[in-house]
């Protein structure tokens, strides 16, 4: 009797048994059919949409119509004053071209410096520090030696992820608006960089050994002078400037607490 | 005895045991027991959650033969290729805003900031936080370095702060308006730090691994400010009801920024 029951039991449990590879197999099949409907959608629907950069306190500026090859052109020239001693840090002098109502007005239509190229070999970022232009690119290289990935993300005034990326491959950013970015990695704690994005190319970066500047070749017509600091020590300083043709404005920049 | 009815009784069984392991494992995983809300106060509970960047790899390896033995071992060797822990972010700084000016009667809800100490590797800590008593706050700073340093700060409204400190020494450094300070050296180009002077009352500075609990808050309209080391800042307005416990959980990740590479 218990061996009618044991071949019972084992009569009930074989069918089970069966039916396991053909649920394996309706498995596979889903999984299949979900990858082959995945592609043909994401075909259907194209290229994924990029967003822009997200720029949070980054200046808009307009480039308006005329051209800086095109205008009458002065020169600027002046001195660091500071209320105590000088950082030993580089001092960014820039100006931004007033319009209607002494407003940022239209920046004028200029070729943009060459692209930066930016190293990454050894898990850090070089040239770590940089300024550039609006409009001018930035490429950051994964030149390591092993197989490492990395990641770069702006910070700051223009918030921007640029991917991660391989040994072996790059990627380019162009940007559009003026401002201060920290430069990072997501996967490496010690990938840091700074930027600071000028709006037009009327600018001066004095090294920590420099208290003059002169910027030439600038389009005439009124301007408001700005300081930038890699390490900030003083209040920035403002001040409205005018460029006249042929002629050399004379400005003392006061750095004060 | 019938064969099904025992496979059925081991298959409750084996079910069962997994509930209960599930029940334990959740317990682990869960929020601590804070305390309800007393009375009409309410509360906020900002629980942090690290996530590293989406599609991030691992470290590759490589084979590394041994005079007698052959292992693999990561490329990424050194300090440099240190990779960010986002289970554990340190010195994330929670600020709660808002709230009128009954928050200042608040007990001290957070952990003081511990003193600040600069050795030959940098600073302990990428951001301290001190709350505001009179307007300012003062920070102990142990300088372990054989050499004086000078520290100086701004904030973003332009208030600014000085100190030097010499070798070995401990000294104070007094920031006269709350605020969020860039911290740099004069001797040494490489030193940054954060320093946090909050001045709503309400703000705690931990690891990612905690929760930010405030209570004993008057109900209202409160805006809640997370700052993770090298992470964009967290921020969400939040109505805390009369006896009501607030829940948010903070992103502390990149995965938001917008993507414009791939």
């Amino acid at each position: 009797m218990a061996c009618l029951t044991a071949q019972a039991g084992a009569g009930l449990i074989k069918p089970t048994m069966n039916r396991l590879p053909l649920k394996l197999f309706l498995l596979a099949l889903l999984l299949g059919c979900t990858a082959v409907v995945t592609a043909v959608v994401k075909a259907q629907l194209g290229p994924r949409h990029l967003p822009n950069a997200r720029y949070l306190k980054a200046a808009a500026f307009q480039d308006g119509e005329w051209k800086w090859a095109d205008a009458q052109k002065g020169n600027l020239k002046g001195t660091l004053t500071f209320s105590a001693k000088r950082p030993q840090q580089p001092v960014v002098v820039y100006l931004v071209r007033l319009g209607d109502g002494d407003k940022p007005g239209e920046q004028g239509v200029f070729s943009a410096p060459a692209t930066l190229d930016v190293s990454q070999k050894g898990g850090k970022f070089e040239p770590s520090f940089g300024v550039l232009v609006r409009k001018q690119k930035v490429k950051f290289l994964n030149d390591e030696e092993n197989e490492i990935s990395h990641n770069v993300y702006f910070l700051g005034d223009i918030e921007a992820d640029l991917g991660i990326f391989d040994q072996g491959q790059s990627r380019e950013h162009e940007f559009a608006d003026a401002g201060e970015v920290s430069v990072h990695c997501s996967i490496h704690k010690r990938m840091d960089g700074r930027f600071f994005i000028a709006p037009n190319p009327a600018f001066a970066v004095l090294e920590a050994d420099s208290d003059s500047f002169e910027i030439k070749d600038v389009p005439v017509g009124k301007y408001r002078l700005h300081t930038w600091q890699k390490q900030k020590r003083f209040k920035d300083f403002e001040a409205t400037v005018e460029v006249t043709a042929g002629g050399t404005t004379s400005v003392t920049v006061e750095m004060k607490r | 005895m019938n064969l099904q009815a025992a496979g059925g009784r081991r298959r409750t069984a084996v079910y069962g045991a997994a509930l209960v392991l599930l029940l334990v494992l959740g317990g682990c995983g869960s929020t601590p027991n804070y305390p309800q809300p007393a009375g009409d106060n309410g509360q906020i509970l900002v629980q942090l959650n690290g996530a590293p960047r989406e599609g991030a790899p691992k470290a590759k390896t490589r084979e590394v033969r041994g005079e007698y033995t052959t292992g693999r071992q990561s490329v990424e060797q050194g300090k440099a290729f240190e990779r960010v822990d986002y289970n554990a972010i340190e010195d994330v700084v929670v600020i709660v805003d808002g709230g009128g000016p009954i928050l200042r009667d608040v007990p001290n809800l957070a952990p003081a900031a511990g003193e600040i100490t600069l050795d030959d590797s940098g600073f302990n800590r990428a951001q301290y936080l001190a709350r505001s008593r009179n307007g300012g706050a003062s920070f102990t700073m142990h300088n372990q370095r054989k050499q004086a340093v000078h520290l100086y700060g701004f904030s973003e409204t332009d208030d600014s702060f000085e100190a030097e400190v010499s070798a070995g020494a401990l000294g104070t450094i007094n920031v006269a308006k709350a605020g969020r300070y860039d911290v740099y050296c004069e001797e040494d180009d490489s030193l940054h730090c954060v320093l946090f002077v909050s001045d709503t009352g309400l703000d705690w500075i931990g690891s990612s691994d905690d929760d930010a609990f405030f209570d004993m808050l008057p109900p209202g309209e409160y805006e809640v400010h997370v700052y993770a080391p090298r992470l964009p800042v967290w921020s969400r307005k939040v109505k805390v009801p009369a006896g009501k416990r607030e829940t948010l959980t903070a992103e502390l990740t990149v995965n938001n920024l917008p993507k414009v590479g791939e």
